[in-house]
């Protein structure tokens, strides 16, 4: 089981991380993904430079809401298929 | 020095969209005054003389005028009804200070309640008649153990014509207060009254039916750290200092909780059902009361406790705090739960936020602090801010 942390420090809740973490659900739920990965929400990732911050296998990326499923399918699929 | 713990709830008469019944609060350094006024009637006259009555009388007394002159402007003041000739509102003053005294005035309303640990106290009442109206006043002396509630006569004749042919009647309902949890919040007691009021009535009110409810507890602290401290090698220092402080400690704010995260040595843990929209969801570290987001939440909670304090926005509020997310917990702890509130405010910049396009800067979070400092204030509270 991996996790996905996703931010809801200030910055990046008014930068729609509410969306993301929605959106992040819903495609791991639809691709069938709930026993490999978990999407959580973190206080503050420390990178509000690069907001929204997402943490995954102990890498920051900056995610919005619009590359929220390119950022799924490019960088998490390929680590748990 | 107790904290009083003082409540009160309406429910009008059914088909009445004012109540005839109002409560007046006012909060002193020494001292709570509450007056409870029952107008004549129903509905917008009744509500105009309850209001005016309760109004004048808690203004007066707060000025240090005397239970005559008050009685007696009120008298001189009220409009008089074109129907019934009558400019009539009973009234019920009730102050209770923080070491616990208190002083209570009736006029033509119920008699008073006051439980003690399951027994019903009798109060020494004294008459006194002001302008051909008879006051009577009692004074003693509350502990932790008691409870004192008073009601409209609404509360008393709750049930009539509906499932009790005499309504739910004065010793009854002291029967029902005695038999409440000690323990309860003075918030559980008038909801407790008025949920029975609702029954007796089958949620068709005759009439207009208030309680009141006031117990005195030990007084709580709350130390809210918000903001890392200015200078990152003293955060281990200034955290434990904080946690060491008397009280709750509550954190608002993603790089404040990551500090005492690892103060403490644990894991932060995100609860994603107080998730909404507006309000980023609460932390949960061991050993904290609440873990928020910062800037937001203490907004979204500010929004909340200032419609608490007016009028006309009380009863939006008050559904508010019943949800559950990171702004309404927020402020129920500090309306509910606090007496003496520390504000550690951190006085490190983040630099992200001093950018142009972010709207919340670090100007904008020191006149946020203040602004949450002057609006617990105003609810009678203790407010130290300590920056660090």
């Amino acid at each position: 089981m991996k996790d996905i942390q996703v931010c809801i420090g200030s910055v990046c809740h008014l930068k729609n991380s509410y969306d993301i973490i929605n959106r992040l659900n819903e495609l791991v739920n639809s691709n069938g993904y709930n026993d490999k990965l978990k999407v959580k929400a973190a206080f503050c990732l420390g990178n509000c430079e690069g907001a929204v911050c997402v943490k995954f296998d102990d890498v920051i990326y900056t995610v919005l809401p619009e590359t929220t499923d390119k950022f799924f399918d490019e960088t998490i699929r390929s680590k748990v298929d | 020095m107790y904290f009083i713990d003082a409540a009160s709830k309406s429910i009008n008469k059914a088909g009445e969209e004012l109540c005839g019944d109002h409560v007046e609060y006012i909060n002193l350094v020494d001292s709570k005054i509450l007056v409870l006024s029952d107008g004549l009637g129903s509905g917008v006259k009744a509500n105009i003389l309850a209001t005016l009555t309760s109004k004048i009388a808690a203004t007066m007394l707060k000025e240090g005028a005397t239970i005559e002159e008050t009685v007696d402007t009120i008298v001189h003041t009220l409009p008089i009804c074109r129907e019934r000739h009558l400019a009539y509102s009973t009234f019920t003053i009730i102050r209770v200070f923080n070491d616990g005294r208190a002083y209570i005035a009736e006029f033509d309303s119920p008699s008073v309640f006051v439980v003690k640990n399951g027994e019903r106290v009798e109060l020494k009442k004294v008459k006194k008649t002001i302008n051909n109206k008879q006051i009577y006043e009692s004074s003693f002396t509350l502990d932790k153990d008691s409870l004192l509630v008073a009601v409209s006569d609404g509360v008393i004749h709750a049930g009539v014509g509906h499932s009790l042919a005499l309504g739910w009647q004065w010793k009854n309902i002291c029967k029902f207060l005695q038999e409440i949890d000690k323990n309860a919040e003075s918030k559980q007691v008038v909801d407790a009254v008025l949920d029975k009021c609702r029954e007796y009535y089958e949620n068709e009110a005759g009439d207009d039916a208030t309680a009141i409810a006031v117990k005195i507890r030990k007084q709580e602290t709350i130390n809210l750290f918000t903001g890392p401290p200015k200078d990152p090698d003293k955060d281990y220092e200034i955290i434990k200092k904080i946690l060491q402080a008397e009280g709750k400690v509550v954190v608002c704010g993603g790089t404040s909780s990551s500090i005492v995260a690892r103060t403490l040595g644990v894991e932060m843990e995100v609860d994603l059902s107080t998730m909404t929209v507006d309000i980023p969801p609460v932390g949960i570290i061991k050993g904290i009361e609440l873990v928020t987001e910062g800037v937001i939440t203490i907004g979204k909670a500010l929004d909340i406790m200032k419609d608490f304090m007016s009028v006309s926005m009380h009863r939006k509020a008050e559904k508010n705090m019943q949800e559950k997310n990171a702004a309404a917990m927020l402020a129920t702890l500090l309306i509910e739960r606090c007496d003496n509130l520390n504000l550690w405010v951190g006085q490190a910049v983040n630099p992200v936020h001093q950018r142009g396009n972010y709207p919340m800067d670090f100007q904008f979070k020191m006149n946020q602090i203040k602004e949450l400092a002057s609006v617990v204030e105003n609810m009678g509270k203790k407010v130290n801010i300590i920056y660090i």
